[in-house]
């Protein structure tokens, strides 16, 4: 099964660099949406479905922690997953995301075997 | 306020961040450690990045441009380095130091969060090394790369 995947990050270059991660994990994505802040990626939802959401923190206009908000506030976008790829590996930021309802948390540096784990993980139903 | 380590194991610390992050994100081979800033009269590109924590400092990062293309070139899977702009260049080189700085701070002051400013990039020809806090030296199979942390006074 293919899947519609939205990155948010304010860098085009990593951008870039997980979408071909994803693609070298092997994990199969139909459709890659992208969007430069937290509010360009409310935009884009309002217009398009997508199955996964992964985020930065840090970004400029409305960033990583004000989208988990606005998502949880929204009853049709709350159920997407958040999945945060962040330079901040921190215990208090990884909870600070956990509980404003981000799903899971890569911390950079990743491999693709990180990454595509975690979105089968959270993709494919299995929470161990 | 919780405790920063001492400069020697902020300069392990920071060390070990550059490492993982070149190796496992930017695909540079690492050939060794180097005690000396190298690339004397070469013009280099520098990556200043401010953070806000505890305590709060910038981070900087120094490398020849032939250096930093090589990475963006390993980084954006390019097919080589005439397929990759300057801006491309530019903008590699402040994602390495973003991601360098992340996680040497989430070693550094993991009982803590940070802010990380947005990179400045430039370049110029730098023919010594300035003041640090904790300094790290690799030569990489493209050329030499420094990774500086200066924090600021308490």
């Amino acid at each position: 099964m293919a899947y519609r995947v939205l990155i948010v990050d304010d860098s085009p270059v990593m951008r870039s660099f997980i979408r071909r991660v994803m693609d070298v994990s092997g994990f199969e994505c139909d459709r890659c949406l992208e969007a430069g802040d937290g509010e360009e990626a409310l935009g884009l939802l309002r217009g398009e479905w997508v199955d996964i959401i992964l985020t930065d923190i840090n970004m400029p206009r409305m960033n990583g922690e004000q989208l988990l908000e606005n998502l949880s506030e929204d009853d049709c976008l709350r159920s997407i997953p958040v999945l945060v790829v962040s330079t901040d590996a921190t215990e208090t930021r990884i909870q600070s995301m956990i509980s404003l309802g981000a799903k899971g948390y890569v911390a950079k540096p990743f491999t693709p075997e990180t990454l595509g784990r975690e979105l089968t993980r959270l993709l494919g139903g299995n929470d161990a | 306020m919780p405790d920063i380590p001492d400069s020697a194991q902020v300069d392990a610390l920071l060390a070990s961040a550059a490492q993982d992050v070149l190796e496992t994100m930017f695909f540079a081979t690492i050939c060794g450690r180097s005690s000396e800033w190298a690339p004397q009269d070469q013009v280099c590109v520098t990556v200043k990045l401010p953070f806000h924590g505890t305590p709060s400092g910038a981070l900087q990062l120094t490398a020849p441009m032939a250096v930093i293309r090589s990475i963006a070139v390993a980084f954006l899977g390019a097919e080589d380095e005439d397929s990759v702009d300057d801006s491309q260049v530019r903008a590699v080189a402040g994602e390495l130091a973003n991601v360098v700085c992340g996680a040497a701070l989430s070693r550094i002051e993991s009982a803590t969060t940070f802010a990380l400013d947005a990179p400045e990039v430039t370049e110029s020809t730098l023919n010594e090394a300035r003041p640090a806090s904790a300094r790290v030296l690799f030569d990489l199979d493209c050329g030499p790369i420094a990774a500086e942390l200066e924090f600021e006074e308490a």
